[in-house]
């Protein structure tokens, strides 16, 4: 059976138990279907692309050498991007900085996002393509703790539980650290249109 | 900021605090429904609201682009002792 005929007929967990028998072409199968979304969270969490293509080796790899060790909580593709996270923490050797929440008050968040103001945003006079240029630039501005769980959650599309496994947080925690990623990314993109505070 | 403009039993900061399980449709039906019945009543409530549920709108439009470039396929390819991806036809 070819890779792509493999891709399309196994469901994830299907394609990760042949992985552990030791089926070359599933592994091929497996990396052709998440290659893209490992090597994107990578590089949002790395300072470079050889960085990045690193950490996406590291991650095949373990998933080759752990295969076998996978018990379906949560998707597999969730699980790749948990070994990716390991991975690119392992290299920027910071793993202790992504324990708690910050302590930031959440109105000062709302205030800096806009909350309490009345003026319409410019936002929905600039073209698609700028829109999401600007969306870019203000996720690689973000600390990497508020960038990789909207990465996981808002642009992978990975659920809440999936999200939270991923980030070794519990589900509330997780929840708590979104949305404050969230109204800091609107910071971001309130503070570009250059709209006004309200004090 | 005063947060002092309760409507439905809610006040903007409580709404505030909501604004993403709202949009990930992750409230009890009491609660979402006085959510929405605040942000009906609560002109600052409705316009921040929009404006954070576009920013989460436009995250996710972003999708899952870029690709990954055909030469770090074929080094991932070769690292995991894979054949190489045969070329396109055409």
């Amino acid at each position: 059976m070819s890779e792509v005929a493999y891709a399309a007929d196994s469901d994830d967990a299907a394609l990760l138990a042949s992985v552990a028998a030791g089926d070359r072409r599933a592994l091929g199968a497996l990396v052709d279907r998440y290659q893209d979304s490992v090597l994107r969270f990578a590089r949002s969490l790395v300072r470079t692309d050889a960085e990045a293509e690193d950490v996406l080796q590291e991650t095949f790899l373990a998933a080759l050498r752990g295969a076998a060790g996978y018990r379906g909580e949560g998707s597999v593709r969730g699980w790749l991007l948990t070994i990716a996270r390991h991975a690119a923490y392992r290299r920027r050797r910071k793993e202790a900085a992504y324990e708690s929440e910050d302590g930031h008050d959440l109105e000062r968040l709302g205030e800096e996002a806009g909350f309490g103001d009345l003026h319409p945003s410019p936002l929905e006079a600039l073209a698609q393509e700028e829109a999401r240029h600007r969306v870019r630039a203000a996720l690689m501005r973000l600390d990497p703790i508020d960038r990789e769980i909207l990465l996981l959650r808002d642009i992978e599309g990975l659920d809440g539980a999936e999200t939270a496994a991923a980030l070794g947080l519990g589900l509330a925690a997780m929840k708590s650290r979104l949305h404050r990623a969230r109204l800091r990314v609107a910071a971001l993109l309130r503070n570009e249109e250059g709209e006004p505070h309200v004090g | 900021m005063s947060a002092e403009n309760e409507v439905a039993e809610l006040d903007c900061v409580e709404v505030l605090a909501e604004l993403s399980a709202y949009l990930d449709g992750e409230l009890e039906p009491a609660r979402l429904e006085a959510v929405r019945l605040h942000v009906a009543c609560c002109e600052r409530c409705a316009s921040f609201g929009g404006r954070f549920a576009r920013a989460v709108a436009e995250l996710r439009a972003l999708g899952p682009c870029p690709t990954c470039p055909p030469d770090v396929k074929a080094r991932l390819r070769q690292r995991l002792g894979l054949d190489p991806e045969p070329e396109p036809l055409g």
